[in-house]
């Protein structure tokens, strides 16, 4: 076992925040992308714009900067807001940025699963006289998953890393709560191994989930093709 | 309706009531005009075969009439029930009123693969038509069973053969009870094998009495069930009539060759 010198249970800490600020984008993220797909299929001129301005800017600056502006400009306006100093929760604003970042990319993943599902599909829906909103719920979206998940994955994978960069704004992550151990031990490639291998563990069952999630969602189109 | 000597179906009733009417139905896309001005009247009852080559139009009508295709100009009626087609003038409920009366039968049968066969039934009369689960269920069962794949309920239609599928999306039309059926070319992307399972389905619908437009390249299987046989060119009626003198003594020089370019189609 690693020597750990006292700071396993920090590691833990800085871990669990790690992880509660990766799941809590995931669901952010992946509602601002349906939107934003949904969005991208709109018959107003305006909303299509409105879409592919948000995936252009934000797929078209460094993640880094964009938690950086987010932060001290959430802190800007908080203190506009609130008539004195007040500095916006690290933790909020790394949420805010990271589902920004991950609802660009996942416009594009929806998108492009969307226009898989097959138009002939939506048609019979429509001549049997389905209302637009059902037709989303039972046919597009049910198979719009299967052609979405690998995609999606690569996204989340990229989102659990990604947090590491909300630690640049104070958020007590895994990253960070490494480097405080690190410096005060004096032992840097011991505590940067441990942090590695934890987040190898967060992506390693991740994949695994997601294996049995493409299967689940290939349900009845197994034989198909 | 009587079924004469050689099987095939007579109109000896007298049909009183309209069940379709469309009026000079015209759909341009861009500066091509697929249907120029077709207007065509269908009697309760009544069964209308639509031949025609590719690219006369006869696809593009049947989507038109329930708005799958964004029809130019044109009235219909079903029943008593009347829409303007002309671009933008009917509203979404007037749509989905004429789409609960037009039952509409695909070529690619077009199931939704998630669901199960009886799902896929099931989905629209609960949603559309408000039906309760276990009387669209009921209901699902017992056209399952007409269609001859009760035992298939709870399969996925990737593990049906086409002819299979075709039945139930027929099933899933038949659900919506809707007053007409339109098929179009519902055996066209079948295994030549799976035709004669589909078609025997559709006749039997026909015995029933029940509307049907059916877009077709069977020509013997148009001729045996139909009332009335329609060829279309260029997006208009070139000729019509009953099956025997369509078939025998064509006027219209086009459709001869039509015919005659079938002709080593074998009979159905």
């Amino acid at each position: 076992m690693i020597e750990l010198q006292g700071f396993a249970g920090q590691l833990v800490a800085g871990a669990s925040t790690t992880l509660g600020l990766a799941t809590t984008s995931l669901v952010f993220g992946v509602a601002v992308g349906l939107c934003g797909a949904i969005a991208k299929q709109s018959d107003v001129a305006m909303i299509r714009a409105a879409a592919i301005l948000y995936t252009t800017v934000i797929r078209g600056i460094p993640e880094l900067l964009i938690i950086l502006i987010l932060y001290f400009g959430g802190t800007v306006a908080l203190t506009a807001l609130a008539g004195r100093y007040a500095e916006i929760n690290a933790f909020t604003s790394g949420v805010f940025a990271l589902s920004l970042v991950f609802g660009a990319y996942a416009t594009e993943v929806f998108r492009a699963a969307i226009r898989a599902v097959p138009h002939g599909q939506i048609e019979a829906a429509r001549a049997l006289g389905l209302p637009s909103v059902l037709i989303w719920r039972f046919v597009i979206l049910p198979q719009m998953w299967r052609h979405a998940l690998p995609g999606l994955g690569n996204l989340w994978l990229t989102l659990l890393k990604d947090t590491a960069l909300v630690s640049v704004v104070g958020l007590e992550d895994l990253m960070r709560k490494t480097g405080i151990a690190a410096g005060a031990t004096h032992d840097p490639l011991t505590f940067y191994c441990a942090a590695a291998a934890i987040y190898l563990a967060f992506t390693s069952a991740s994949i695994i989930g997601l294996a049995q999630l493409e299967h689940r969602a290939s349900r009845g189109a197994r034989f198909a093709m | 309706m009587t079924i004469d000597s050689r099987g095939r179906l007579q109109s000896t009733q007298d049909f009183r009531t309209t069940a379709l009417r469309v009026v000079n139905l015209k759909k341009q896309y861009g500066p091509v005009e697929v249907l120029t001005g077709l207007s065509l009247t269908a009697q309760r009852g009544e069964v209308i075969s639509i031949l025609g080559s590719s690219g006369s139009g006869k696809s593009t009508f049947l989507r038109c009439l329930n708005f799958l295709e964004e029809p130019t100009s044109g009235e219909i009626w079903v029943g008593d029930h009347h829409v303007s087609m002309a671009r933008g003038n009917a509203k979404r409920r007037q749509i989905n009123a004429l789409r609960t009366s037009l039952g509409m039968v695909f070529q690619n049968f077009n199931l939704w693969p998630a669901k199960t066969v009886l799902e896929n039934i099931v989905e629209a009369p609960i949603h559309v038509l408000g039906l309760s689960r276990r009387a669209a269920n009921e209901r699902a069962l017992s056209l399952l069973e007409k269609v001859g794949l009760a035992s298939h309920r709870s399969a996925y239609p990737a593990h049906l053969s086409g002819g299979q599928q075709q039945r139930i999306a027929i099933a899933r039309t038949l659900a919506m009870e809707p007053e007409i059926l339109l098929f179009d070319e519902p055996t066209s992307a079948l295994d030549p094998e799976l035709v004669g399972e589909v078609l025997k389905v559709i006749r039997a619908l026909a015995e029933e009495g029940r509307t049907m437009l059916i877009v077709t390249h069977e020509l013997g299987f148009a001729r045996q069930v139909s009332h009335r046989v329609v060829f279309l060119h260029a997006g208009q009626i070139e000729e019509e009539g009953r099956p025997e003198q369509f078939f025998r003594q064509p006027s219209s020089p086009r459709l001869a060759q039509f015919l005659s370019s079938h002709l080593q189609e074998p009979d159905r």
